[in-house]
C-alpha cells in the first residue's frame, strides 16, 4: 500500500467530485485536441489535394465553389464553358504555361464522381495505375482505389453512370456503358474517389440521349454521336479540336520558372475582365477560407480553454473542500511516521491522476469525435479522415492538463504539508 | 526503553510545565493520571515525538528523539512509537488492511500480511479485514485503533485516554486490550488519563498535579 495507491483511492473515495472534475477537464481537452487535429487534417487535405495546380478556370460564379469542385470534388460546377472560349489555355504555344487539364463533372456512378478528362491528369496527381491500364478509348474507365473498394468494380467491370451526384439520380442507361480498364494504387487523395474517364465519354452518354444542339466542327478525327473508338484510338484528338463542346473546367500548372512573372500572376484577373470564363488560384482561395474557418475555430478554442480553467478551479475546490474533511487522516498519517512532504505528494498525485484521467478522456473523446466526423464527411463526400492518429500536440495538451492540475493541486499540497499533527488528531 | 530527563514545556503567555522524569522498561506498563489543565496531553505528545519539549530530554531505545531532523523524527516516530488516541480516525477510502498495511509502509517496514491478520485476530476482529473503517462498531474501531499503533512494532505504546469515553465495562476491556498487546509485544505501555476507574490496575503510577506548573 503505497502512497500513489492510497491516492487512487482517496481519488475514487468521492467519485462524484472527482467525475465532475474529470468530465470538465473531458471536455475543455476534448474540444481542443478535436478542433487541432480537424484543422490539422483538413489543411492536410488541401495540401495534398493540391496536386501543383496554379489556376483553376471555369464557368463564371463563385470562385470558392470552382475550387471545390474541381480540385476537392465536393460541392456543384459552376456551370459549364465551351472548349472555344478556353483555348488559349491549352495552347502548346503559350509562354507560361506549362499544362492545362480539361474537366468535365456532373455524372456518377453510386454517388461517386465520373470525371471527364485526359490521362495527363494522373501525371498532374503522380497517381499510378495498379491494375489494368489508362484509358485508350472513350467509354473506358480508370477507378480510384477507394471507388473500387466500394463499388466492388473490377478490370472489364460495365456500369451506367448517373446524372447529378446523388443516389437515385437518373440513370443514363442507353449507348455503350462504362468500362473499367484500370485500377489506381490507393494515393491518399482525391484520386482515390474518382472514376475517370475521357472527356470525350462524357459528351459521347449526353449527347446519345439529349441530342444537343452541338455542331461539330469538322475536323480529321471529329467524333459523331455513334462514336466510333478505333477511328478515335487511332489518331489521339486533342480537345481544341472540339471548339463548341462543353466542359466543366480547366486545371491549369504554369512553367515552374515563369510563376511569378506578372503575366502570370495578373492572369487570372485578366481572364476574368477580358473573357467569358472565370479563373482563381486555388492557393488564395483555400487560404481565404482557411482564414475564415481559422476565425471560427479560434472562437471555439478559446471556449475550450475557458473550460479547461474552469476544470482546473474545479480540481482546487475539490481537492481543497477534501483536505477540510481529511484533515484528521492526514495527521493520523504523520503519527504513523508520514512526513509533511509525503502528505503534500498524496495530494499533488490526487491532482495528477483527475488531470490525467480527464485528459486521456478527453482526447479519446476528440478521436471519437472525429470518427464520426469521418464517418459523416465519408458518407456525403467520400472523403476519410484519419481519426485515430495520434499527434504530438496531443501528448503536450496532455503533458500540459497535467501540468495545470498539479498548479491546481498546489494549494491543497501546501496546506496538507502544514498539517498540525497535534491540533487535527 | 524510555526515559525522560528534566522535560519542560511553555506555552506562550503561560508559566512553565516541569514533567517529573519517567523511566519505562520492555513489558512495563505506565499510568500517567492528572486532572484536565495539567499537561496531560502535552506530555504524552511529547513522548510520542509529535512535538518537541521546550527543554530536557526524551530517549528511546537509547536514541534521543531530540537530536533527530524533523524527517528522522518522522521514521522514528513511525517505527516506535505507537499511539492509540481517544478518537478513532482512519483513512476513509482504505479498507482496515489497507490502513493497516500504510502504516507499515509509512514506518519503512516490509510488507507483513501475515501479521495483519495475526494482530487483528489478537484484538478479536480478524473478520473486518476487508471492510472499510466506517463500516465498523465504536467498539470496534477502538480495537481497529490499537492494531494500529502496534501493527508497526513499535518499542513503546503510548495511549491517549483510551477508556474515557467508555462505559465501565468496556473501560476495562480496552485496558486489558491495551496490557495484552504490551506482553505480546513485549513493548512498553504509558497511558495517559484522567479516568480513575482504570488505576487500580496499574502498579506503576504517576499523578500530574497543578503543583507541576509552579515553581
Amino acid at each position: 500500500m503505497n502512497l500513489a495507491k492510497v491516492s487512487w483511492k482517496n481519488v475514487w473515495a468521492k467519485p462524484w467530485s472527482t467525475v465532475l472534475s474529470v468530465i470538465l477537464i473531458a471536455f475543455g481537452v476534448g474540444l481542443l485536441s478535436l478542433l487541432f487535429i480537424f484543422k490539422k487534417q483538413f489543411t492536410e487535405q488541401f495540401d495534398r489535394n493540391q496536386a501543383g495546380v496554379d489556376m483553376v478556370a471555369g464557368a463564371k460564379g463563385s470562385p470558392l465553389q470552382l475550387i471545390l469542385n474541381s480540385m476537392f470534388h465536393v460541392d456543384a460546377p459552376t456551370g459549364n464553358i465551351k472548349v472555344e472560349d478556353a483555348a488559349f489555355l491549352f495552347n502548346p504555344k503559350n509562354p507560361y504555361i506549362e499544362d492545362a487539364v480539361p474537366l468535365s463533372i456532373g455524372d456518377s456512378y453510386k454517388t461517386f464522381r465520373i470525371v471527364g478528362t485526359d490521362n495527363s491528369i494522373l501525371e498532374f496527381y503522380d497517381a499510378k495505375i495498379d491494375q489494368g491500364r489508362i484509358t485508350e478509348n472513350v467509354m473506358e474507365v480508370i477507378v480510384g482505389a477507394k471507388v473500387q473498394a466500394e463499388t466492388q468494380l473490377k478490370i472489364g467491370s460495365t456500369f451506367f453512370s448517373s446524372h447529378g451526384f446523388n443516389e437515385g439520380d437518373l440513370e443514363h442507361d442507353h449507348g455503350a456503358p462504362f468500362k473499367v480498364v484500370g485500377i489506381l494504387a490507393p494515393h491518399n487523395s482525391v484520386m482515390d474517389k474518382l472514376i475517370i474517364t475521357d472527356y470525350r465519354s462524357i459528351w459521347e452518354v449526353h449527347e446519345s440521349h439529349d441530342h444537343s444542339s452541338d455542331t461539330l466542327s469538322v475536323n480529321q478525327n471529329s467524333i459523331t454521336d455513334d462514336l466510333d473508338s478505333s477511328v478515335v484510338a487511332a489518331v489521339p484528338p486533342i480537345i481544341t479540336d472540339f471548339p463548341v463542346k462543353d466542359i466543366t473546367s480547366i486545371l491549369v500548372r504554369f512553367k515552374a520558372d515563369k510563376k511569378r512573372a506578372i503575366p502570370v500572376i495578373n492572369m487570372p484577373r485578366n481572364i476574368n475582365e477580358n473573357t467569358t470564363i472565370m479563373a482563381t488560384s486555388p492557393t488564395y482561395q483555400l487560404n481565404k477560407l482557411l482564414a475564415n474557418l481559422g476565425a471560427a475555430l479560434k472562437a471555439v478554442s478559446y471556449l475550450a480553454i475557458l473550460i479547461g480553467l474552469i476544470s482546473a478551479l474545479s480540481v482546487f475546490i475539490s481537492l481543497y473542500n477534501n483536505l477540510k474533511e481529511r484533515k484528521h487522516e492526514l495527521a493520523m498519517m504523520r503519527v504513523a511516521g508520514a512526513s509533511p512532504t509525503q502528505l503534500s505528494a498524496l495530494i499533488l498525485m490526487e491532482a495528477l491522476y483527475i488531470g490525467l484521467i480527464g485528459a486521456l478522456l478527453g482526447v479519446l473523446l476528440a478521436h471519437g469525435g472525429l470518427w464520426i466526423i469521418s464517418g459523416l464527411l465519408n458518407a456525403q463526400f467520400h472523403y476519410a479522415l484519419d481519426a485515430w492518429r495520434l499527434n504530438i500536440v496531443e501528448i503536450a495538451l496532455i503533458v500540459g492538463t497535467c501540468l495545470l492540475s498539479l498548479l491546481a493541486g498546489t494549494i491543497p499540497a501546501i496546506r496538507a504539508y502544514r498539517t498540525n499533527i497535534i491540533d487535527s488528531i | 526503553m524510555l526515559a525522560t530527563t528534566k522535560l519542560t514545556y511553555k506555552y506562550a503567555n503561560s508559566k512553565p510545565i516541569f514533567y517529573p522524569d519517567i523511566k519505562v522498561e520492555k513489558g512495563n506498563a505506565l499510568l500517567i493520571l492528572g486532572q484536565s489543565g495539567v499537561g496531560k496531553s502535552t506530555f504524552l505528545h511529547i513522548l510520542g515525538g509529535l512535538m518537541p519539549p521546550t527543554s530536557g530530554k526524551v530517549v528511546v531505545n537509547d536514541i534521543s528523539m531530540n537530536d533527530l531532523s524533523p524527517k528522522e523524527l518522522d521514521k522514528f516516530r513511525g517505527s516506535n512509537i505507537g499511539l492509540v488516541f481517544q478518537k478513532s480516525i482512519f483513512m476513509q477510502a482504505l479498507t482496515v488492511k489497507e490502513n493497516l498495511q500504510l502504516c507499515r509502509k509509512l514506518a519503512g517496514l516490509i510488507p507483513n500480511d501475515h501479521r495483519i491478520a495475526e494482530v487483528l485476530a489478537r484484538l478479536g476482529i480478524p473478520h473486518k479485514l476487508n471492510s472499510k473503517p466506517n463500516e465498523l462498531s465504536q467498539g470496534e474501531q477502538q480495537r481497529l485503533s490499537i492494531a494500529r499503533a502496534v501493527i508497526s512494532e513499535p518499542s513503546i505504546l503510548l495511549a491517549d485516554e483510551p477508556s474515557s469515553a467508555l462505559d465501565d465495562e468496556h473501560c476495562l476491556a480496552v485496558t486489558d486490550l491495551l496490557r495484552e498487546q504490551m506482553e505480546s509485544e513485549n513493548c512498553a505501555l504509558i497511558i495517559v488519563t484522567h479516568d480513575q476507574r482504570i488505576s487500580d490496575r496499574f502498579e506503576n503510577q504517576l499523578s500530574l498535579t497543578p503543583k507541576n506548573k509552579q515553581i
